[in-house]
Formats: C-alpha cells, sequence, structure tokens
C-alpha cells in the first residue's frame, strides 16, 4: 500500500480575510445626524471614507493596522435622531486579518507504515 | 334676610361674596324696642366653584431621560390636587402634586414612557374632585397644550459588505504519492 493523501477540501471561517480593508455598513433603525468616522470604534484598524448623510445607511472602509483580530463598533451616542437622542451602543463586528502566507514547514518523509 | 319667633338662627341670601367685616345683628321688638346690637363675628362668604384656569408643561417637546414640570393653577386656592384629577395623562406618568403657595398653583413631574416616538399628547385634569377653602366643589376640566415625545433612541447594525464564501483549499498532490525507496 502506497501513502495517499487526503484530497478533501480544507474550509476556513469566514471571519478571516486577507484583503487590505474592507467595507462595513452601518444601518440606523431612525435617520440621525451627527455620524463621522470619530463615532465609529475600531480596534487594531481604522475606519475611513465613510459615506451616507442624513440618511439611516452609512458605508465606510476598515483598514487593518496589523495581523490578527479587528473589532468594529459604534458607541453610544455617537449619532443623533431628530429628537436628539442618542444611538444605543451597537453589537461588535469581528474578523480576523491574516495575510501571511502559509509555508511549508516539514518536509520529512513518512515511513511507509505496510511495506 | 328673615327670622321668626323662636329661630335660634338667622339666614342670609342677598350678600355678597367676599369679606364681612363689622356687622352687627339689630332687633326691635313689636313694641319698636331695639335691642342693642349683637355684634357678629368677621366672616367670609364664597359660594364659587374652584376653576382650573391653566394647565402648563415646562416643555412640549421631550426625548429620552428628560422630565417635564406640569403646573395646574386655580382660580382660587384648593385644599388638594391628587394624582386621580388627572384624567388623562398620555405616554407617562406623573408624581405627587405639591403646592407651595397655600392650593393655587400645584406642580408635579412628568415622565414620559420610554421608547415611545408620539407627536400628539395631552394632560387634562379635572376640578369635580378638589374643594376650596369654603368647601365649594370644583367644575369642569382644562387640557395642557400639545407636547411631543420622542424617547426611542436609534440603534445601528454594523455589518460587513460583501461577507466572502469560506475559503476552499483544494490540495493538489501527486497520485499515487512516491513512496521512500526500500533496498533491496
Amino acid at each position: 500500500m502506497t501513502p495517499s493523501a487526503d484530497r478533501r477540501p480544507r474550509s476556513a471561517t469566514a471571519s478571516l480575510f486577507n484583503t487590505p480593508t474592507f467595507a462595513v455598513t452601518a444601518t440606523f433603525s431612525e435617520v440621525v445626524t451627527g455620524f463621522t468616522t470619530s463615532d465609529i470604534s475600531v480596534t487594531n484598524g481604522t475606519a475611513s471614507d465613510l459615506v451616507g448623510s442624513g440618511t439611516d445607511a452609512y458605508t465606510f472602509n476598515v483598514t487593518p493596522s496589523g495581523q490578527g483580530p479587528v473589532t468594529v463598533s459604534m458607541p453610544a451616542l455617537g449619532a443623533q435622531d431628530a429628537a436628539g437622542n442618542g444611538n444605543d451602543v451597537s453589537a461588535t463586528l469581528s474578523r480576523t486579518y491574516d495575510s501571511v502566507a502559509p509555508t511549508l514547514t516539514e518536509t520529512t518523509p513518512v515511513a511507509d507504515p505496510d511495506p | 334676610m328673615s327670622a321668626s319667633l323662636g329661630d335660634h338662627s338667622v339666614t342670609f341670601d342677598t350678600l355678597a361674596e367676599g369679606r364681612h367685616n363689622n356687622c352687627t345683628l339689630t332687633v326691635t321688638d313689636r313694641g319698636g324696642q331695639r335691642e342693642r346690637p349683637l355684634v357678629v363675628n368677621a366672616f367670609d362668604l364664597d359660594v364659587t366653584a374652584p376653576a382650573i384656569t391653566g394647565v402648563a408643561l415646562s416643555s412640549s417637546a421631550l426625548k429620552a431621560d428628560e422630565t417635564a414640570l406640569v403646573t395646574v393653577t386655580f382660580d382660587e386656592p384648593v385644599i388638594a390636587l391628587h394624582g386621580s384629577d388627572f384624567v388623562e395623562v398620555d405616554h407617562g406618568t406623573l408624581s405627587t402634586p405639591v403646592s407651595t403657595d397655600g392650593g393655587l398653583t400645584w406642580i408635579a413631574t412628568f415622565t414620559p414612557t420610554a421608547d415611545v416616538e408620539e407627536p400628539t399628547n395631552v394632560i387634562t385634569v379635572s376640578a369635580a374632585g378638589v374643594v376650596d377653602l369654603a368647601d365649594n366643589h370644583g367644575t369642569g376640566t382644562f387640557s395642557s397644550g400639545n407636547y411631543a415625545l420622542d424617547t426611542l433612541r436609534p440603534v445601528v447594525a454594523i455589518v460587513r459588505l460583501l461577507e466572502p464564501s469560506p475559503i476552499r483549499v483544494q490540495s493538489r498532490l501527486p497520485s499515487p504519492i512516491p513512496g521512500p525507496t526500500r533496498s533491496p
């Protein structure tokens, strides 16, 4: 018997990404004002290119600062509705940035267990 | 005013409302003999029902975490104003009304209901349950001006655009894989 390779495709989780930036949408439950990139909290990265004003849907880009987890959230009171109510804190979007290509680290032949 | 023999009370039915001072009663007998005037203590005559002249809120637009003062004004002091006298309080609650001027004006704190967006609201007070200092029951109701409520905070959902499909990695190895060569 000869050694065989496992040919099943491998899947990785969708929370991983390797592009330099990724786009994010922020959707409010009602029309708000006062929403700027300074109202976006990003760990291990920065937010930029915020588009949208006065409406309830905004988009912006997140650029990681380094390898590893990147989180995006919006703290409370960053945007206001028509009555002046600040928003509630958002849930946190978390993704892991990995742009390092895998390298082969093991080249030792394995003995045939059943010659 | 009338009186008859043997009565021990005198009924005044033509006196004006207000303070009556220095009153005396003079009795004349059938022989025309006038008795010495009897001095009557000063008294106030009040037969008018109290009425509400104003219901005002300190703010006509409230957002989350805000409250307003509600001031109820009467045309004369009343003994007590209770929460049950507020017959309509839209989308909120009131504290116990308090008066600091002897009962002419009463102030309560209005706290709006959370998570409400309603532009049309009113507070209505009934005077039927109050009495003035002479025990006259009040009449009528009075409604505040409109007030708008928005106590609903915006919420925000943050999602990544174009979430990629799971990454699929296909191994590409020759088959069969050459094994180590055995020496004869």
